[in-house]
């Protein structure tokens, strides 16, 4: 397992710092890395946790939102970084409670945290003028809020973290999200997590707490998408209620679909060759962007069920196998059956 | 109530609307029997098997385990108190392997290396070892039976429910079924929902038999096969 996530952090570590000399466009790349982390949020409750959140965007807004009106009521935006993961977490850990011990099922899930969006998407909306403020920081409605202070590097206050910088904070926070994810799948807590979006009752016979093990993967995934709204804003240096839109929730789900909803690469990827794509069309006007989008969604659900990712790890595993039985020579059955178990 | 009954309930009650489906059924375990409940369709062992393990709430009555009312509590907190639970359709977690199926199980209680000490042992002791690292969804049906005994197993219960843990087995695998069971009676009492009346004469020396909700008979299961009440509901005939 050490010897795995040491390999997938070097791999990683090297598409990230090797990214910037192919793709020449930082903005555009660094926003492509955050949306990478929003997608491996939902894909970490989805894939792992079985629960279809509609509403990642929420806790991304809500991500955004709080460093916004932190980093202007803090002197010390890294404070106010503190306080974006805080909120979306514990609003997740208190809708996930609601949901979980209420027994909603998977499909009125689903909707409540569609409905939760929009309620925020419309609140936030309709807060303009003084009377809308927290602190120092006036909500401003549609227009939203902009001039806050961004990240700076903690040994001088005076270099903002931009362009390059803000995109190696984004890699490096993206590649510590995936390896604490996978770290987190491989020990107990990920193994009944695994279990129960496998078999609820059966967990629940044996003597966990479905309920709580739940609301905890949904508040680990609602503090990973408020982490990657705080990089947005740091992005953007603006935030406004479209972070709440359907269009922004629809598309995450989007994202994990096509990349694979049961892998943890696979929201990546997904986030990665969609935002890409999105970010291509929008330069031109001959094909409608939404038409794309909606043609590669339909085309993943029919031939690639599983999404990109683990449809393509299946013949890269047979490969590695291969080479690994040229290089041992004989090994028994039950020796392979362990070792893939052990993958 | 006495100290060594293992389970006892009081005039369990439970309706759905306007249907009782189980009426003042009192019932007493005591530590280390194996007790049968059998009866004709409808008769009410499902569900009063289904309060026993906390996935139904009585309308009324109380459910006591080891002395402590347990009525109404929610199945996870059943299981901790050493209840170990099969359902009549195996209830495994399909995608994962045997090994992980009864390793989740064993580490509710214990920490992960004793979880893997107990899950070898498990596997050992019902000749599962070969089939350990298959997915369970890929065995055939009196393997998955077998994986879920070991799941209960490996919770180290002291009271076993098992929901017709003979159905669909084949005569071989009953036979296995039929030593498992007096196996896992070495160690803690068991309640066993059954239809197959050769089964139940195996393995159980008291019988319950319901009807309409209720408790008909509790006897010796000889004593229960020859009763003409119980022939005229549950076997179809006069004696």
């Amino acid at each position: 397992m050490l010897r795995e996530t040491a390999f997938s952090a070097a791999i990683g570590l090297a598409i990230l710092v090797v990214a910037p000399l192919l793709f020449d466009d930082i903005y555009t790349l660094t926003v492509l890395t955050i949306y990478g982390l929003l997608a491996l949020s939902l894909g970490f409750i989805w894939g792992f946790g079985g629960i279809l959140c509609f509403g990642q965007a929420a806790f991304f807004g809500l991500g955004a939102y709080g460093f916004a009106i932190a980093s202007i009521n803090f002197a010390d935006p890294w404070i106010a970084a503190l306080v974006s993961l805080i909120i979306p977490a514990l609003f997740a850990a208190v809708l996930g409670a609601m949901l979980f011990y209420g027994r909603l099922s998977d499909v009125y899930l689903a909707v409540v945290t569609l409905v939760v969006t929009l309620i925020l998407f419309k609140f936030m909306n309709s807060t303009a003028g003084n009377a809308y403020k927290i602190g120092d920081a006036r909500l401003g409605g549609f227009n939203g809020i902009p001039g806050f202070d961004t990240l700076t590097l903690p040994w001088d206050s005076s270099e903002y973290l931009i362009n390059e910088s803000l995109y190696y904070f984004c890699a490096l926070i993206l590649l510590l999200a995936f390896l604490g994810l996978r770290w987190l799948l491989s020990a107990p807590f990920g193994r009944i997590l695994v279990g129960i979006r496998e078999n609820e009752l059966r967990a629940e016979l044996v003597g966990y707490d479905v309920r709580l093990v739940k609301t905890l993967a949904f508040a680990i995934g609602g503090m990973l998408a408020g982490m990657s709204g705080m990089l947005f804003a740091n992005w953007a240096e603006i935030v406004t209620p479209a972070l709440f839109s359907l269009s922004q929730s629809a598309e995450i789900i989007i994202w994990v679909i096509v990349g694979g909803a049961g892998s943890l690469l696979g929201p990546i990827v997904g986030a990665f060759v969609l935002g890409a794509l999105k970010f291509f069309l929008g330069q031109q006007t001959l094909v409608n962007n939404l038409f794309v989008l909606g043609s590669i969604l339909v085309v993943t659900v029919l031939f690639l069920p599983r999404g990109i990712v683990p449809t393509l790890t299946p013949f890269f595993k047979r490969h590695r196998r291969r080479s690994r039985a040229a290089g041992n020579g004989k090994r028994g059955r039950g020796s392979r059956r362990r070792a893939r178990h052990a993958r | 109530m006495h100290a060594d009954a293992i389970l006892e309930t009081r005039a369990v009650t439970m309706r759905f609307g306007g249907v009782t489906a189980l009426e003042n059924v009192d019932f007493r375990l005591e530590n280390d029997e194996l007790r049968c409940l059998i009866g004709p369709n409808g008769a009410g062992k499902s569900t009063f098997f289904k309060c026993l393990t906390g996935l139904l709430t009585p309308s009324e009555g109380s459910i006591y385990l080891q002395g402590e009312d347990c009525t109404g509590i929610h199945p996870h907190a059943i299981a901790r108190r050493g209840v170990g639970i099969k359902t009549q359709v195996p209830s495994v977690m399909n995608t994962l392997s045997a090994h992980e199926n009864i390793w989740l199980s064993a580490r509710q209680a214990q920490s992960s290396r004793e979880a893997n000490r107990t899950t070898a042992e498990v596997l050992e002791r019902l000749d599962l070892e070969d089939i350990a690292y298959d997915e369970v969804a890929t065995l055939a049906h009196g393997k998955r039976q077998l994986v879920e005994l070991g799941i209960v197993m490996a919770g180290r219960p002291s009271l076993v429910l098992l929901d017709e843990p003979a159905a669909g087995l084949t005569g071989e695998e009953v036979e296995r079924m039929v030593a498992v069971i007096h196996e896992l009676n070495r160690d803690a009492a068991l309640v066993i929902v059954e239809h197959d009346m050769h089964f139940v004469r195996s393995i159980a020396k008291t019988v319950t038999v319901f009807h309409q909700g209720r408790v008909l008979t509790e006897a010796p299961v000889d004593a229960v096969m020859a009763d003409p009440a119980v022939r005229d509901v549950y076997l179809g005939k006069r004696a």
